[in-house]
């Protein structure tokens, strides 16, 4: 028997080094017959610890894998009875099913610290027959064909930046590859780092032949230590097999060389231009475009960046041909996209979808709905540079296009799902209070700009709104958008617009009625006990952090709105629904 | 690069590909701001401030990052780039701290520059002070006389203790001038042919037709009474404004040119319609001379007589019969006059009759305090009902009503009420003050506004009437105080220019960034200390006459109160940018106010400090640390809002690696890096620049240095040339400055019994020459001696030369620094062979003996700069780890000439030198025994393996073996007498190149010895070095020197030396560039070097000859062929002079300057390489 463990970090955060840790004992002992393995994570990350059992024919997968079931798995493994009864539904499967796996192909499949296994499926096939078979330019044709566009966050088409660093001049260049994944939310590249890093160096060597590039370097923010410890192993491996290094596949002068730089995580550094100042040793501050990268990038040498879900698609690319590529997704955006689907979405967690897949059918269909079945209010799109899409788009198909019109963004893949228990100035606040918070600081909309925009956004959500403050936070979102130096600055203001554009009447709320609908503005809310509701238990004044709530026992209590904080533990302790919330 | 064709704002230009759009603007002169671009750095794109449009470009694009293309379509000034820009400006100004002008000069109408003049009488200047105040303001002896003084209320030490006096200081600094026998009669413009007439001498009048004038206009004053001055002169009472002060102002202004016609009246002598036809333009200022008068029964009897009627009839003699009780009704300023020229009539009992409190009171606190000792009677919340008449038709008796305070109203007053309470006061006359109207007789046409006023726009000016413009009392609300006048006038004065150019000028209110709600508490430092006392009149005397009451300031007070100047408004205000571009965009930010940072100074360092609540995070400090000067002292830290400037750990200043260079403090377009200026009060001024030449080092760095008057605000770095980098080191950018300002010797000194006294110019010249006489003739020729160090210029080290032959005949003129070996043996020249600017291009440079950045910073970063462009840096030190760090190899020796002497012999015995050379035989023959070591061979194989080699050394640091062995070895190689190949010998001081050059050689070790064998008696040192003690031996020592020192204590003369920054003159430089340096201040010593000297010798000689600097130049020429033209060089404007004057710039092409044309080798054998 074969005893795999989703071992990524969302399986590792749930138990997984616990389950695992205890199959290692039993097997240890020979209490237990069988091989104990991990992969990376199949992407129902709500399901983890995932435990997956291979006999010869058959597998079983248990979810959400505990201490007792483990036991109970174990019990029947021991005495043969396991794959004894059917299962009766496998929700990872039926999750998987209404997915497309591309870039995610081998996560949750593989061991991804086993280069064994990877080769097994046909990894560095594609590397292989490039370097033997095809000209730089020819590949180049291929990713064109393929209509591959950057997964990073902005879809430009990726053949086209090949390009522009092949023609650049010069014998050295390097290929780099963004996995400074910094999105509240977004965890794709994580994913495919600890899930399968080697589809990875594939892409990127298949890249680095296209460009003309010896050296790459992978960009990796240090928050993500087991996807850093799993890409040197799988460096390490590549290398002792002579598929990294000098004379690769013993083909006489074709090198190349891979190193890994870890990032102190800033969000601005996932900005090219900042990515290389940081590789350089330098503050992680944007630079201004032109001169880009592709012309003068890494210390000055022609530079190509890709982000890992679009270098983890090239290997793929290559082995099916472009055209399969391009007939997945619509006209425009082909392929297929890896979404991290969080929020109140009931199955959240990592899906990769054809392109052209309607928003509906992603957060209700493999989503599986909102939870405790609330009314969906909106999706957020794309991160603290995204916007948010209400109910009345969700037809809207999930393609660059069609998702740009709506104000959002497809980014890097973030898809937050929001309820009717969402208060859309305080999401706006949100995003901009990290986006403000993640400025470089170099230019002067970004810095000075968001911060005004934040503060005007506290106003409101604190109750101290004008009317004028609608018009302010428009023209300075238009403002910033046109005048930010980089990215991160002519992005920061959609999430503002988009909630102007889709729930203005929200921020009117509150700045003319003092109102917070969704109830989540602390300052426009106020708790008070029903007397005639209230039976004197007690139990809101014991739960009460700043004693606030005073009453004798069996008669009506009373809040001191002044000292009450409005944290809402009362409100949700109360059996007798006598608190009002208002 | 290709030739391409761009359209900016219209304009067509051809220009080369390759450029950005903001560089091909300059060039073409189409202005587009920046914040955060200079052409010594990368692009940086933070500001935001260069957005402009390009056709069929959505986006707002940098104009500094983004390269031109053929065809391009730019417009730079467009409603959304305007509006993008603004915004930008906006947010900068909404995280912004500080007080760009300070609170006093905004308090006053006319916005004179209060801190400035302040400071500059804190500084004791109080001409420049003068000069300051005239800028905006004609008549300062009287407005400080009679100002209630905005500027004081607003003065933000008050918060502290009392607000700084600054009216007196104003007196004192405008009676000093005045007390002069020729007062300061400010520059007026070319004639412009244009004629106005100014209607009205009052103060308004005089101000507009003062800064007409200065403009170049024709200006003639028509006015009503006999004499001028307005109000000054017949509504101020004589004991707060005497009248000659306002006299001697008004002659100021006539005698700058404006015809002042007086007794001619408006309506009566002449008409406006004729002045109109007569005149290119017409200034209305005829003030509100009638008095307004109660609305309340028998306010209108006859017998009452109207304020500022009565002072008037009482200013031109009328007589007026008042009686024992007067009673004043009103409480502004004219009334407390009113009442105390009433006291000086003789009244036995004076009523000031108020309706609200003494706190509402409009007068100025010190009018009514002074009333009160006077006697003055006040009668608060009494408002007059009835002014009830006697049978003689006079006023006997006032009905007053008693009033209570109610409600405070919009304004926050608060309000009177009546309270029914009556009162019937008895008095002989009533004076009715209580306002001012206009009297429009005679300019009917003139349209007035529902007040009854002149009805003007008031930015403009104009009236209804076309070139009729008004202002003063007479327009808008009516009377108020002098200086609105003033500052009308002046204002005025600017927009009639405009509009007789063919416009109008809408004068913009000044933007400025204010620090608002300041209290003690943000003054931690400020040790409280009361306004200065000032002497007055006793009330007992002064009531019964005229005098002046207040004194005014002494010296001591002024400076006293100056320094009491919290010197708020900020430093940089004159050349900050955000300020220009602010005040260009006029930005609003206020709708963007939230949090702002504190203004927060870091004082850590000798010469500049930080404020990073002025910051605008253009990096370009951090960057020309980084970039320019490679040390990257100042970083960024945090992020987003919270980021800021800082060094690394936010050590202070000091304590990291800056060498105080101010590059930083250069670039700061804000206040957030400031200079602290070496002066004893800081002030923000506009200085005037003098560009000069460092003496601190041979390396003869440019400087500018921008002074006011006899203070030395700032040495700027400036270039010269095109190759220069425009860099000082602390020396030239802030030591000179210090020093400069420091306390200085301005008196000749003698001693007597013992002790130095200051003594009068002739006495000290006298002295000095008769003793050197009388030791000549005691002990014959070269009995006295002088010295001087290599800060003495050409022409005076010439001169002094001169004096020492033929004056004192001794031949002995030593230098500080003196060499009777080196280069000179063997070349025939004691000199650099090659221009510094050169090794930017060389291969391969070789030090000996000298850490370069520390010795001359200035030259270290231009080597850095050639070694990050490729070049090598060869470093032989005693020291391993001194120039280590930056060569790219570098040689520890010991402290012989053995590693030398075996670079020799490989190169003698490996390369024929190209140049003619006598003694290479027995050169060679003497290394015999010379062992060739592998660094010896390894640095003669570099020196014959590489194209271009320079050698440079620091003069005094080596023996001179080591510089002749040196100067052998450049030879050897052939790395001589080729451009990019040669030597360059660093000089300690300015001169010191020129003082060899002159023959002024002599080592001072010699003297020494001279001294102690008793040749040499007397002894006359210009500039004494540090370590200098006097001998036994001598019976006389004469020190010329700025400051007192251990050597002077100990001379029998004292002479004041001037500074560098006082004298002009020639210097050559290390590389044998002779420079110009130019007088910034005049000497505080009465007389200049060569006056001096001249001085002297003219007492030796019978013949007075007077020298000048130019023939003194000529006359060096003379004798040295190689400074022959030098003069007519540097007369034509020449800046890129060097000897041998006209020829190329590299020694020794073909042949050498020896006898024989012929190199000469020296026998070296091995000794001490360094001293």
């Amino acid at each position: 028997m074969r005893f795999v463990v989703g071992s990524g970090s969302c399986g590792i955060a749930a138990g997984a080094d616990r389950v695992h840790a205890l199959l290692d004992q039993e097997i240890k002992h020979n209490k237990l017959e069988g091989t104990l393995e991990i992969t990376g994570c199949i992407g129902t990350c709500y399901l983890e610890p995932i435990l997956e059992v291979y006999s010869d024919k058959n597998m079983k997968r248990f979810t959400k894998v505990t201490e007792e079931s483990l036991k109970e798995i174990i019990s029947e493994a021991k005495e043969g009875t396991l794959f004894n009864e059917e299962s009766s539904e496998d929700s990872v499967e039926s999750q998987l099913v209404q997915q497309n796996r591309i870039v995610l192909r081998n996560c949750g499949v593989i061991n991804p610290e086993s280069i064994d296994d990877y080769i097994k499926l046909g990894g560095y096939e594609a590397i292989e027959k490039c370097l033997r078979e095809r000209s730089p330019k020819q590949i180049i044709e291929e990713i064109k064909v393929s209509g591959l566009r950057g997964r990073g966050g902005a879809g430009f088409p990726t053949w086209f930046k090949w390009n522009a660093a092949l023609q650049s001049p010069g014998d050295i260049k390097y290929m780099v590859c963004n996995a400074d994944e910094g999105d509240p939310g977004a965890f794709m590249d994580r994913s495919v780092l600890e899930g399968d890093p080697h589809s990875l160096i594939e892409g990127m060597m298949i890249a680095g032949y296209a460009i003309g590039a010896k050296k790459g370097i992978v960009y990796v923010r240090a928050e993500y230590p087991l996807a850093i410890v799993r890409l040197e192993k799988a460096i390490e491996q590549a290398k002792s097999q002579n598929i990294l290094g000098k004379d690769i596949f013993g083909l006489k002068g074709i090198d190349f060389d891979l190193s890994i730089k870890t990032g102190a995580g800033a969000f601005v550094c996932g900005e090219e231009t900042a990515l290389i100042a940081s590789l350089e040793g330098e503050r992680g501050m944007p630079r201004l475009k032109p001169p880009f990268p592709a012309q003068k990038g890494y210390f000055d040498y022609p530079t190509n960046i890709n982000n890992v879900e679009t270098l983890a698609n090239v290997p793929w690319i290559l082995n099916k041909g472009g055209q399969a590529f391009a007939d997945l997704g619509t006209e425009r955006s082909n392929g297929t996209k890896v979404f991290a689907l969080t929020g109140k979405v009931k199955n959240g967690g990592l899906v990769e979808i054809p392109m052209g897949m309607s928003l509906e059918n992603v957060i209700f269909g493999v989503g599986g709905g909102i939870v405790g079945d609330k009314e969906f209010k909106a999706v957020q799109l794309g991160g603290p540079s995204g916007g948010c899409i209400p109910k009345e788009l969700l037809h809207t198909p999930v393609e660059y296009e069609s998702i740009n019109q709506t104000g959002a963004i497809v980014g890097s893949g973030g898809m937050v799902v929001m309820d009717e228990n969402t208060c859309m100035v305080e999401m706006a606040r949100f995003f901009l209070d990290f986006t403000c918070k993640e400025s470089c600081g170099k230019c002067t909309y970004c810095r000075i700009g968001t911060r005004r925009m934040l503060e005007i956004l506290e106003r409101i959500t604190d109750g101290q709104g004008k009317p004028e403050d609608i018009p302010l936070l428009e023209e300075l979102s238009y403002k910033i958008k046109e005048g930010a130096m980089c990215g991160l600055g002519q992005t920061a203001p959609n999430p503002v617009l988009t909630t102007l554009k889709y729930f203005r009447h929200e921020y009117e709320e509150h700045i003319n009625d003092k109102k917070c609908q969704a109830g989540t503005c602390h300052n426009l809310i106020s708790y008070h006990i029903l007397a005639d509701k209230c039976i004197g238990c007690t139990v809101c004044s014991k739960v009460c952090p700043t004693n606030a709530i005073t009453g004798e026992r069996k008669a009506a209590h009373v809040i001191d709105q002044d000292a009450c904080i409005k944290c809402g533990q009362c409100f949700e302790k109360c059996n007798f629904n006598a608190i009002e919330k208002s | 690069m290709a030739k391409i064709r761009v359209n900016i704002d219209g304009k067509e230009i051809n220009a080369y590909s390759g450029h950005t759009i903001l560089e091909i603007a300059q060039q073409n002169n189409i202005d587009i701001p920046t914040l955060c671009h200079n052409e010594k750095l990368k692009n940086y794109g933070s500001c935001g401030m260069c957005v402009v449009e390009a056709e069929n470009n959505p986006k707002l694009i940098r104009a500094c990052s983004t390269q031109i293309q053929d065809g391009m379509v730019i417009k730079t000034a467009t409603p959304r780039v305007k509006a993008s820009r603004k915004t930008t400006l906006e947010l900068m100004l909404s995280d912004h701290a500080g007080d760009c002008k300070a609170p006093c000069m905004l308090g006053c109408p006319s916005n004179v520059d209060v801190q400035g003049y302040v400071g500059l009488t804190a500084n004791k200047e109080y001409d420049e002070a003068l000069r300051l105040i005239k800028e905006d303001l004609p008549l300062p002896a009287s407005v400080g006389r009679v100002c209630p003084h905005p500027c004081q209320t607003g003065c933000r030490r008050g918060v502290v203790d009392d607000a700084v006096s600054i009216a007196w200081i104003k007196r004192y600094v405008a009676d000093m001038d005045l007390a002069k026998e020729t007062s300061y009669k400010p520059s007026t413009k070319p004639n412009t042919g244009k004629r106005i007439a100014v209607i009205g001498g009052g103060p308004g009048g005089l101000s507009a037709a003062y800064f007409l004038r200065r403009e170049g206009h024709d200006v003639a004053i028509y006015e009503a009474m006999p004499e001028f001055g307005g109000m000054l002169k017949y509504g101020i009472p004589l004991y707060r404004l005497p009248k000659d002060v306002l006299q001697s102002e008004i002659d100021v202004v006539r005698s700058m040119g404006v015809k002042l016609i007086p007794n001619t009246r408006v309506g009566t002598d002449i008409t406006l319609d004729h002045i109109r036809k007569e005149f290119d333009a017409v200034y209305v200022s005829i003030g509100a001379w009638k008095s307004s008068y109660l609305n309340c029964p028998g306010s209108d009897n006859e017998r009452i007589i109207g304020g500022i009627e009565f002072l008037n009839r009482f200013a031109i003699n009328e007589p007026i019969r008042t009686g024992n009780r007067i009673a004043v009704i009103g409480g502004g300023n004219t009334a407390m006059d009113a009442c105390r020229t009433s006291i000086r009539l003789g009244a036995k009992e004076v009523y000031a009759i108020y309706r609200r409190t003494k706190d509402d009171m409009p007068a100025v606190d010190v009018e009514i305090e002074e009333a009160e000792e006077e006697g003055v009677t006040f009668k608060f919340l009494s408002n007059p009902t009835e002014f009830i008449a006697g049978a003689d038709g006079n006023v006997t008796h006032i009905r007053l009503e008693k009033m209570k305070q109610g409600e405070p109203d919009a304004s926050g007053r608060r309000k009177v009420i009546p309270t029914g309470e009556e009162e019937l006061l008895p008095v002989d006359s009533v004076i009715m003050s209580i306002g001012q109207r206009l009297a429009p007789n005679g300019f009917e046409d003139i349209a007035l506004n529902d007040r009854g006023n002149i009805d003007i726009n008031p930015i403009t000016f104009s009236t209804n009437l076309d070139g009729v413009f008004a202002g003063g009392d007479a327009t808008q609300t009516g009377a108020t105080i002098a200086i609105e006048a003033i500052a009308d006038g002046k204002n005025a004065a600017k927009s009639i220019c405009q509009y007789l150019k063919g416009g109008l000028y809408a004068a913009q209110p000044l933007y400025t960034v204010k620090r608002e709600g300041m209290t003690k508490e943000h003054f931690p430092h400020v040790t409280e200390l009361s306004t200065s006392p000032m002497g007055h009149e006793a009330p007992e005397l002064r009531k019964h006459n005229f005098q002046e009451v207040v004194h005014g300031f002494t010296e001591d007070n002024a400076t006293q109160e100056a320094n009491r100047c919290l010197e708020c408004g900020c430093m940089d205000s004159h050349e900050c940018n955000l300020f220009q571009f602010s005040n260009e965009y006029e930005v609003k930010p206020e709708r963007f106010a939230g949090l702002n940072k504190e203004s927060l100074e870091k004082h850590t360092h000798p010469h500049f400090y930080r404020d990073n609540g002025k910051c605008i995070l253009c990096g370009m400090c951090v960057r020309v640390c980084d970039e320019v000067m490679d040390h990257g002292v100042l970083g960024f830290v945090n992020r987003g809002f919270e980021t800021v400037v800082q060094p690394a750990l936010d050590k202070p200043l000091k304590e990291t690696d800056c060498i105080s260079c101010g590059q930083c403090v250069n670039i700061c377009p804000t206040g957030a890096l400031q200079e602290r200026h070496h002066t004893d009060k800081q002030v923000p001024l506009h200085g005037e620049c003098t560009e000069s030449i460092c003496d601190e080092c041979g390396m003869g760095c440019n400087i500018n240095l921008e002074s006011k008057g006899s203070l030395l605000l700032r040495s700027l770095p400036t270039k010269s040339r095109t190759d220069e980098v425009d860099l000082l080191c602390e020396k030239g950018r802030f030591e000179l400055v210090k020093q400069q300002n420091q306390s200085r010797l301005s008196k000749p000194l003698i001693r007597k019994n013992g002790v130095l006294e200051e003594v009068s110019w002739q006495e000290a010249t006298l002295y000095t020459a008769r003793t050197a006489q009388s030791l000549h003739l005691r002990y014959g020729d070269n009995s006295v001696a002088t010295m001087l160090s290599g800060k003495y210029f050409n022409e005076t080290a010439y001169l002094i030369k001169k004096m020492a032959n033929n004056s004192f005949n001794t031949e002995y003129v030593y230098s500080t620094k003196g060499y009777e070996r080196g280069l000179k043996d063997i070349f025939g020249y004691d000199a650099s062979t090659n221009l510094m600017s050169e090794l930017d291009h060389t291969d391969l440079v070789v030090t000996f003996g000298t850490n370069i950045m520390e010795r001359q910073p200035v030259l270290g970063v231009r080597l850095r700069k050639a070694i990050s462009n490729g070049a090598k840096l060869t470093v032989i030190n005693p020291d391993t780890n001194v120039g280590g760090d930056w060569a790219t190899s570098a040689y520890h020796n010991s402290n012989d000439l053995s590693l030398l002497l075996g670079v020799a012999k490989h190169l003698a015995s490996n390369s024929e030198p190209t140049l003619p050379v006598d003694g290479l035989d027995t050169f060679k023959d003497s290394l015999e025994a010379v062992e060739i070591t592998d660094q010896a061979e390894t640095i003669a194989k570099e020196l014959l393996e590489t194209r271009n080699v320079m050698f440079v050394f620091d003069r005094s640091l080596l023996s001179d073996d080591a510089v002749m062995l040196i100067g052998q070895i450049a030879l050897l190689s052939n790395h001589l007498g080729r451009p990019r190949n040669g030597i360059i010998q660093l000089r300690d001081e300015g001169n010191t190149q020129g003082l060899i050059d002159l023959g002024i050689n002599h080592n001072v070790l010699d003297l020494e010895e001279k001294v102690n064998n008793g040749e040499v008696k007397g002894l006359i040192v210009f500039g004494p070095e540090a370590t200098m003690k006097r001998h036994d031996n001598l019976e006389l020592l004469v020190v010329q020197e700025e400051v007192l020192s251990p050597l002077g204590m100990t001379a029998d003369v004292v002479i004041p030396s001037p500074t560098l920054i006082e004298t002009t003159g020639t210097m050559t430089s290390q590389d044998r560039r002779i420079q110009q340096a130019r007088a910034a201040i005049t000497p505080n010593t009465d007389m200049t070097n060569l006056e001096q000297i001249q001085h002297i010798m003219n007492i030796f000689g019978n013949r007075k000859q007077q020298y000048d600097i130019q023939t003194l130049l000529e006359s060096i020429g003379k004798e040295l062929p190689e400074y022959l033209h030098a003069n007519d060089h540097l007369k034509s404007g020449s800046k890129e002079l060097h000897w041998p004057v006209g020829q190329s710039p590299i020694l020794y092409e073909n042949d050498f300057a020896t006898a024989n044309s012929r190199a000469q080798l020296q026998v070296i054998s091995n000794g001490p390489m360094y001293l």
